[in-house]
């Protein structure tokens, strides 16, 4: 049985816990058991927390590789940023100076970092540890949706090139039984980190063609594998009806939409937190019970 | 002059997200503001196509703004070849500004000194948080060749 | 350039960082934390009896640079200790060297930075009508102002975001726990979260931490 050690990072507990439950039931349905990384803190973030305070940055990611690896399994990571925060840590980790340094912080904690632990983004693991078939046979309600796809800037610190990436979240949706709506853009940011430096540059240069371009593409949804970039795209879509755009899509997190498509209800999946209109969105496509 | 393994940042407009994060990293190492504006390299997207490219300063072996400078502000760190500014000569005339094909050079106001590139003193901070790695730092050895592999698009 | 032979007098104290020296007559010390200062000045004073020249500061967004100029038998000597934004209060060094009172008036008045232990408080430059503003001095970096509350956070919740009571009562509707597995919620405990913060030398650089994540 395969079994994974689950970190969750802070956006999908806190502020999106209808992704949680969809990873919970998605992972069971497809046979694999979730370990909880119990004591784990924030991965940090990968930019701005890491700018302003590196040492402190890469002792706290340290501390939540040592825990993972006294479960001895693979780090399975639903966010981009915490993938890139902790695969940057565990690459500035190798050197042995700044490992003994940060370990002797973590001492005091009872904890030691050995470089064991293998991290493995959510994406990589759905789509190399799982055969398409696996997937397939569980779809109980497919639906034609057409949906853009969003990767993420740190879903790509891989050294795959990006285009490659991208494929993968793309096939995994077909393998969901989605048709992908190419639009043209699904490189471009989210616009989250430009939107803290300059919110209205990132509004006209990112976000705005970005959206633009998949209302054209005929889509009917978008999904992502990052709350963060799940998080902007709602809030944009939000802040922009304010400013005269017609743009309403619902955003999805990948899970959310398998485990839909593994024929879950959308009515105990905590999707009335979103701000796009997913939950209607859901409930109009899936039906209200199985 | 030429050294061959002097370091150089190179720009892949095909990895490139636009998220601006290289910006931003900028800004906080020298001046420990977020603020693209303030930023030693430049994100440029075209809203319209999805264009988008990074100005970033070459080091160039006959280096413009280094010729134009009329007061020896600009000067290159023979060590490591990087082209710098010492604030303290600079007068604040823009030559550099003007002079430079790329738009590196920009002018502070409130320090009254032109700023540019300096390669974070040799460990580049728009590379390093880089995610799709769109920027990366290699040897002026491999400049052509790679800037090759990126111009003559041997992915497609 | 080799450095001079009083480098190894140094009183450990003072916690001498790094030492440059770009030409036979200037010295550059770097403090690593404002409370070196007495020990360095102290030092430079009563051993070396070197004179002061003059107290200088730089400001940057996030921090003030503070150059302390000696003149030690013809050598430039450069005290530079760096002193982060939140803290805004420097060691004064007026009771080593009774010279220093008046130029830590002009960096008081000019940039509102509290010397602790100067004996005379009150304005001595600017009018009254002055008094409270410090005209020199830039404003806060809108980041490192944010960056504070963000690192509180991890500290105070182990995660960037604090929890909300709508998602919290969402997760209990679904059946979810809010302790374990929810691991930010079941922090572990502010203690470790901190001493890390303390290890790092996160805490000294942004020392409101203290009130607000304190132990």
């Amino acid at each position: 049985m395969k079994r994974y050690i689950i970190y969750l990072g802070c956006m999908i507990p806190m502020r999106f816990p209808s992704v949680e439950k969809s990873a919970r039931l998605v992972f069971a349905d497809l046979g694999a058991e979730i370990v909880d990384l119990d004591g784990y803190t924030c991965c940090p973030d990968p930019v701005l927390t890491r700018l302003a305070e590196d040492e402190f940055s890469l002792a706290l990611s340290a501390r939540n590789l040592a825990l993972a690896e006294k479960l001895d399994n693979d780090l399975l990571v639903l966010c981009n940023g915490c993938f890139e925060t902790l695969v940057e840590a565990e690459e500035m980790l190798r050197d042995q100076a700044t490992r003994a340094r940060i370990n002797a912080m973590l001492a005091k904690d009872g904890l030691e970092y050995t470089g064991k632990v293998r991290i493995r983004a959510l994406i990589d693991v759905l789509t190399e540890d799982f055969r398409p078939g696996e997937i397939a046979q569980k779809l109980t309600k497919i639906m034609p949706v057409k949906v853009a796809c969003h990767t993420g800037c740190h879903m790509l610190r891989s050294p795959q090139h990006p285009k490659d990436r991208i494929k993968i979240l793309e096939d995994l949706t077909v393998a969901t039984g989605f048709e992908v709506a190419a639009y043209g853009r699904e490189l471009d940011c989210c616009g989250f980190p430009a939107s803290i430096a300059d919110e209205a540059m990132a509004m006209k240069l990112l976000i705005t063609p970005k959206l633009d371009a998949v209302k054209r593409s005929g889509a009917e949804a978008i999904t992502t594998g990052c709350p963060t970039c799940l998080y902007q795209l709602e809030s944009n879509q939000v802040a922009m009806k304010k400013l005269g755009s017609d743009i309403d899509l619902p955003v999805f997190h990948i899970l959310e939409l398998m485990a839909l498509s593994f024929g879950h209800s959308p009515e105990t999946m905590g999707l009335e937190l979103h701000r796009s209109p997913a939950k209607a969105f859901a409930t109009a496509r899936w039906g209200v019970s199985q | 002059m030429k050294d061959n393994n002097q370091k150089l940042l190179i720009f892949d407009a095909s990895r490139c997200t636009a998220c601006h994060y290289c910006e931003m990293a900028c800004s906080y190492f020298h001046f420990k503001v977020i603020d693209i504006g303030m930023a030693n390299l430049r994100v440029l997207v075209n809203p319209d196509t999805g264009q988008r490219d990074v100005a970033h300063c070459l080091h160039c072996d006959n280096a413009f703004c280094l010729e134009a400078c009329p007061t020896g502000a600009i000067y290159r760190d023979e060590a490591t070849r990087i082209v710098r500014i010492n604030p303290m000569k600079c007068i604040g005339c823009k030559s550099c500004v003007a002079a430079c094909p790329v738009g590196v050079p920009w002018f502070h106001a409130a320090e009254g000194a032109a700023k540019k590139c300096d390669l974070c003193d040799g460990d580049p901070q728009c590379a390093k948080y880089c995610s799709p790695a769109a920027i990366r730092v290699i040897d002026r050895n491999d400049y052509r060749k790679e800037f090759q592999i990126i111009g003559g698009g041997s992915r497609e | 350039m080799n450095e001079p032979a009083f480098m190894n007098q140094m009183p450990a104290e003072a916690n001498v960082v790094s030492a440059s020296m770009p030409s036979a007559n200037r010295l550059f010390l770097e403090l690593g934390n404002p409370a070196g200062i007495a020990a360095a000045m102290g030092f430079f004073t009563e051993v070396q009896k070197a004179r002061l020249m003059t107290i200088t500061c730089f400001e940057t967004p996030a921090f003030f640079e503070m150059l302390h100029h000696l003149d030690d038998s013809g050598i430039v000597v450069t005290l530079r200790t760096i002193l982060w934004k939140p803290a805004n209060a420097f060691p004064s060094v007026a009771a080593i060297n009774p010279a220093a009172e008046l130029i830590e008036h002009e960096i008081m008045e000019l940039y509102g930075i509290i010397f602790e232990g100067n004996p005379r408080p009150e304005n001595m430059i600017l009018t009254d009508e002055w008094a409270k503003l410090t005209p020199l001095r830039g404003k806060v970096s809108q980041l490192d102002a944010r960056m504070d509350g963000n690192i509180a956070t991890i500290i105070e919740h182990g995660s960037t975001t604090a929890p909300s009571k709508r998602v919290m009562k969402v997760r209990s509707g679904m059946g979810m726990p809010e302790g374990p597995p929810l691991c930010p919620l079941k922090c572990p405990g502010k203690e470790i979260i901190f001493t890390i913060a303390e290890d790092s030398g996160t805490v000294s650089r942004h020392p409101n931490l203290k009130k607000e994540a304190g132990k």
